[in-house]
């Protein structure tokens, strides 16, 4: 990622350049999604956590007090977004009128796999969609997680070992 | 797990390779691993397709967080600062909301245009129902050609349509004769309707070709909506205006296409822009949701008056089709020339286009999960009698493809967006009653946009003939989806044995050989 060019950026969008957000959102908006989508399990609320991330991260650039570090701040933006909708639903208890819970009329046959999905913890689940969905390798997943390249590997293995339980309904796995 | 995953190490690999090579469980364990590996990156792949999408959806959020509303601040300030500001506060408090609202509802929706294509593509049944009205050119009477209705009817978890489609005719004085033939498919039969001699036929149809068939009607159901997708410039539509029908609100969105340099005449059903004309869409979509209801093309007439052509009055997406939408029952009146029980069976269809010096076919394509294709297709020159046998001996699986008169080296995306090209390999051939189907494997050197789904393929061809015919060929097709081993035994396969005499697809053609093959290419 280019941090000097994302400074460029930043600095063009106080002088009051608020297109040149754009550049950002195109820049970063794949990553926030992915995490959303590695935390949230449900596409959805990944797209709108994603676009309130993107949003907050607008009107909140002047606080940004490193513009270098605008992917590990909005990463963070959007992380505590996900958090919070989290925690709404635990309150709330709405799981049981989740339409997503549910199979919906005009599901596609890769239905099974997003309920899978949905019942993988989250800590193997977020490793999974970054390795499947961004392409990245267990040492950059490992980075962006904060543990060592390892813990990555395990964890990517054991949303596979899980993914497959849950997809063949409990068969065994040796 | 590790294995199916790309998780291993080379050496690793090898040594699991080794096991597998003797362990006929394991090697079946695998087979199911590597399906699902299939199903996960198919899954993130598609997702990763909307991502443009998405991005389009956030970039427009924030255009309208940063619009002020200047209209009201001064209408306020005009307020408040007349002689009546006092007395015509509650007046001018409900004006300004009013106000507020109205501009807020145009410059905020609660949905984006640009969702519409994957809401479409997403949809299991669909159902238009509309008119189609012919201004020009006239009867051999001067009167206008009657309007017709049609009511098409798509549902692709069952494979089966109602479909009307419209052809014209005319004399060369002028004089046109509007066509409508209508087909209802229900099971394993096919009613065939024609209105003009007020009887039905009846056909049957192999699994696979319904299945390819329904695909493809709802590819042209969108066509019949909006012409073609990479023309339809969904971002530039402006809203102009609002219903209230029946309790529910209505946006009513328009866009006068340009005049496109080349293209298609506008044939009925379908609007296709021509190079001198210009057409207007017009859209009513829920104020609520976006959804779609309801649809209108206009073309302006030789006055330039703007005059209806199509009117979807209705549009829906995934509801459930009365029983009678697939009824196989003659209408009222009509007679039936045979009977379902002696009924010719049909299987995917072989349309053949022949010129003076060359003929040629494409049944059928397929988009596998890579977004590779495999694509069946037949050419011959018209001025020989020869066997094609020789030119088929010596290809090999993977290698060049066959030197026919027209030879289709590769695709592109229909309207090329983004200037992907697929180039083709030779899989196997296939022979049926001396005509020479070859199946060739065209993998794409970038990523396929994502509307590729619905803009489908175009064809690259080079003529291998002496002398050289002058021009091209143009056509497309939409690439039947194939996700899996199981969509593809079941529909490449299937189409393979369709065009073999002895019924059966070629031995050495395995999705794994495939999907290696294409994964061999790319990594080249």
């Amino acid at each position: 990622m280019n941090d000097r060019a994302d400074e460029n950026v930043i600095r063009a969008c106080r002088q009051g350049d608020q297109a040149a957000y754009a550049e950002l959102v195109q820049r970063h908006y794949r990553h926030v999604f992915a995490l959303c989508l590695g935390l949230l399990a449900s596409v959805h609320d990944a797209e709108d956590i994603a676009q309130e991330t993107m949003l907050k991260g607008l009107a909140n650039l002047r606080n940004l007090a490193q513009p270098e570090q605008f992917e590990p701040w909005i990463l963070r933006i959007a992380r505590n977004l996900c958090v919070d909708l989290l925690r709404r639903r635990k309150r709330a208890k709405t799981i049981a009128a989740d339409p997503e819970t549910a199979p919906t009329q005009g599901a596609n046959e890769n239905h099974d796999l997003e309920h899978a999905l949905r019942r993988l913890p989250q800590e193997l689940r977020l490793p999974l969609t970054m390795y499947y969905f961004e392409h990245r390798d267990a040492k950059s997943i490992a980075g962006k997680l904060g543990v060592s390249p390892s813990l990555a590997y395990q964890r990517i293995r054991e949303a596979r070992r899980q993914l497959h339980e849950l997809l063949t309904e409990g068969g065994p796995y040796e | 797990m590790d294995l199916a995953a790309g998780l291993l190490s080379e050496s690793e690999a090898q040594e699991l390779q080794k096991h597998l090579n003797s362990c006929a469980d394991c090697r079946s364990l695998l087979q199911a691993l590597q399906n699902e590996e299939n199903v996960l990156a198919d899954y993130f792949a598609r997702l990763e397709a909307e991502t443009a999408r998405r991005q389009e959806r956030v970039l427009r959020a924030l255009e309208r967080s940063s619009t002020t509303p200047r209209a009201t601040r001064s209408l306020w300030r005009t307020i408040m600062t007349s002689r009546y500001g006092k007395f015509g506060a509650i007046a001018a408090t409900l004006a300004l909301a009013a106000i507020a609202t109205l501009f807020l509802s145009r410059s905020t929706p609660a949905y984006a245009l640009t969702d519409l294509p994957a809401t479409f593509d997403q949809a299991r049944v669909i159902h238009l129902r509309g008119r189609h009205y012919f201004s020009s050119p006239r009867k051999p009477d001067g009167a206008e050609v009657p309007s017709v209705e049609t009511n098409n009817w798509i549902d692709l978890a069952n494979h089966r349509y109602r479909y009307t489609s419209l052809g014209a005719s005319y004399d060369g004085k002028g004089n046109v004769t509007i066509r409508a033939m209508e087909m209802v498919c229900n099971g394993p039969y096919t009613m065939m309707v024609n209105p003009e001699a007020k009887m039905v036929f009846y056909m049957r149809s192999s699994d696979l070709n319904r299945e390819v068939m329904t695909y493809r009607l709802s590819r042209m159901a969108w066509m019949e909506l909006w012409g073609r997708p990479d023309q339809l410039k969904l971002a530039e539509f402006v809203k102009v205006g609002r219903e209230n029908m029946d309790g529910t609100v209505y946006d009513i969105w328009q866009w006068d296409m340009a005049p496109a340099a080349g293209g298609d005449s506008g044939a009925p059903g379908s609007p296709v822009v021509s190079p001198s004309a210009s057409l207007r869409f017009k859209l009513w979509l829920t104020a609520d949701h976006g959804r779609l209801t309801r649809s209108q093309v206009w073309m302006p007439n030789q006055d330039g008056q703007w005059q209806l052509r199509h009117d979807y009055q209705m549009i829906e997406y995934d509801v459930e089709p009365p029983a009678s939408a697939f009824a196989l029952e003659p209408p009222p009146g009509y007679a039936a020339a045979n009977a379902k029980e002696t009924a010719p069976l049909t299987g995917l269809t072989t349309s053949i286009t022949s010129t003076d010096t060359y003929e040629y076919s494409v049944p059928v394509s397929f988009t596998l999960a890579d977004g590779s294709v495999v694509m069946g297709w037949h050419s011959s020159g018209r001025k020989t009698r020869e066997s094609q046998e020789p030119l088929f001996a010596s290809l090999v699986f993977g290698g060049p493809l066959p030197k026919l008169p027209v030879e289709f080296f590769g695709l592109k995306p229909a309207g090329a967006v983004n200037g992907t090209t697929y180039t083709g390999y030779h899989l196997a051939w296939t022979r049926k009653a001396n005509q020479f189907m070859e199946w060739g494997l065209y993998v794409p050197d970038g990523a396929p946009p994502a509307g590729v789904k619905l803009l489908g393929y175009d064809v690259l061809c080079r003529f291998n003939l002496d002398p050289q015919p002058k021009g091209t060929i143009h056509m497309a097709d939409y690439g039947f989806p194939v996700g899996n081993a199981a969509d593809f035994e079941r529909c490449v396969l299937g189409a393979m044995a369709e065009f073999s005499d002895g019924g059966t697809p070629p031995p050495d053609v395995t999705w794994q050989k495939v999907v290696d093959l294409a994964q061999k290419i790319r990594n080249h």
